[in-house]
């Protein structure tokens, strides 16, 4: 692709959790000079900002009914409506924007539209998702709103706010965010100050970053950072982390097809997948998915450091460790033993 | 690329871009690993009486366990529709389907 892909951050979080008011203090910082800022809704938190978009949270939903599947026909119009602006000349060039969704948005269908459609797709990469915790109400909104488990396990950052109130228990909103999302660096940010540096140009799914990301998942589940094994998950939820470890190298074909068919069945209870798989070749295949949503599949030249074992995360809901890791040794054994490659 | 949605016609499916492409010929390794991933379909597959081809080394014709045939662009497809005629997901982590592939 010759034209470098603009950075899109999301920021999203449950309702009252502060988005707008983090957002108003990133839109002064000069990082966020030349963003396109779309929001859902006008609210008031004021907003100052020369590129601000109002847009309605449109989606279709395609005919499987896979909320994943949803595509944000705003964000595919709005878009596309600026960049044609933009080459009119009726608009300054942006070089970023930030996307912030309502406090019920299931962020997943915003990272699926700039996979799948093509204009989207070929014009901008997820630079990360910001999610925004109330530290006052995370224990509530934990154990009954899917939505805020959704928002926090799709994080690459948390910003944890109201942490000032006295109500507030900070470490026990880092425990349940940590349950279902083991590596998120979480930044406590009292009235939105963070600075925008931590939160923009994440450059998650840039491709010199990626082993670096699946690296950091790794050792977070492995040194058991926060609650994040499997017997210390949190029962409301059922969610945990899984890593598995596999010495010899996978067959690459069988995997994906393992993983096709774990997403069409258990999909809903697969929040998040990632890996460093051997496959043969001199350097890992590093996989990233989130739910549904499987980014394609990148070869490095190079393994990132001496281990050269397969090692896969995969944050699930309801799912044990044993049943997963007996299936994929299955599924693997079959096919170097079965079928010739 | 969402594993649910997959349509004929649809961007290249995840799936199918892990492969090694390092290598010269990566049309023919393309072609190999298609026709290794049928192969190795049918042996999942073979528990539910159904069973796949490549058609053109674009889709897959999935046959089910009555007759009937249907054409899937991918993998995602595929085991979609497998869930539809078997009114039921086919679970990588069923224990009867893991006891019946490693035997």
């Amino acid at each position: 692709m010759s034209k470098e892909r603009l950075p899109l951050t999301l920021i999203t979080g449950f309702l009252g959790s502060g988005k707008t008011t983090l957002l108003a203090k990133l839109l002064r910082d000069p990082l966020l000079g030349d963003a396109v800022v779309l929001v859902n809704e006008l609210g008031e938190v004021p907003l100052d900002h020369h590129l601000l978009r109002e847009v309605d949270e449109k989606t279709v939903i395609l005919d499987s009914g896979c909320v994943c599947c949803t595509i944000r026909t705003d964000l595919v119009d709005e878009l596309r409506d600026l960049e044609v602006r933009v080459h009119r000349g009726e608009l300054p060039a942006f070089r970023r924007v930030v996307v912030e969704t309502t406090g019920l948005a299931d962020p997943v269908p915003v990272l699926a539209t700039l996979l799948q459609d093509p204009m989207l797709s070929a014009h901008y990469m997820a630079d990360g998702v910001v999610t925004c915790v109330d530290a006052v109400n995370a224990p509530l909104q934990a154990e009954r709103q899917p939505e805020w488990t959704k928002q926090v396990v799709v994080a690459d950052r948390i910003v944890l706010t109201k942490t000032d109130l006295a109500e507030a228990d900070g470490a026990a909103a880092e425990a349940l965010i940590r349950a279902r999302n083991p590596v998120a660096e979480i930044i406590t940010g009292v009235s939105g100050d963070v600075p925008a540096g931590r939160l923009i140009g994440l450059g998650v799914l840039a491709e010199e970053r990626r082993a670096e990301q699946v690296t950091a998942w790794l050792d977070a589940v492995n040194h058991g950072h926060g609650h994040a094994h499997e017997h210390d998950h949190d029962h409301h939820a059922g969610v945990h982390a899984i890593a598995l470890r596999f010495d010899e190298p996978l067959d690459w074909t069988m995997f994906a097809l393992w993983l096709a068919m774990l997403l069409q069945s258990r999909g809903d209870d697969v929040l998040r997948v990632k890996g460093l798989l051997d496959t043969g070749a001199d350097g890992p295949l590093v996989l990233h998915g989130v739910q549904h949503v499987i980014h394609p599949p990148t070869h490095l030249a190079a393994w990132p450091d001496e281990d050269r074992t397969s090692r896969i995360v995969l944050i699930v809901r309801g799912i044990g460790r044993a049943e997963v890791e007996a299936s994929l040794r299955a599924f693997d054994g079959l096919a170097k033993g079965a079928v010739a490659a | 690329m969402c594993s649910l949605c997959g349509t004929l016609g649809a961007a290249a499916h995840w799936s199918e871009g892990g492969g090694d492409r390092t290598q010269v010929g990566a049309r023919r390794e393309v072609l190999r690993e298609r026709i290794r991933r049928v192969a190795l379909l049918n042996r999942v597959l073979a528990p539910s009486r159904m069973h796949v081809d490549e058609w053109e080394e674009t889709a897959y014709i999935l046959r089910g366990p009555t007759g009937q045939s249907v054409l899937c662009g991918d993998l995602a497809a595929v085991f979609a529709e497998v869930q539809r005629l078997r009114g039921a997901p086919l679970d990588p982590l069923d224990p009867a389907l893991v006891e019946a592939l490693s035997a």
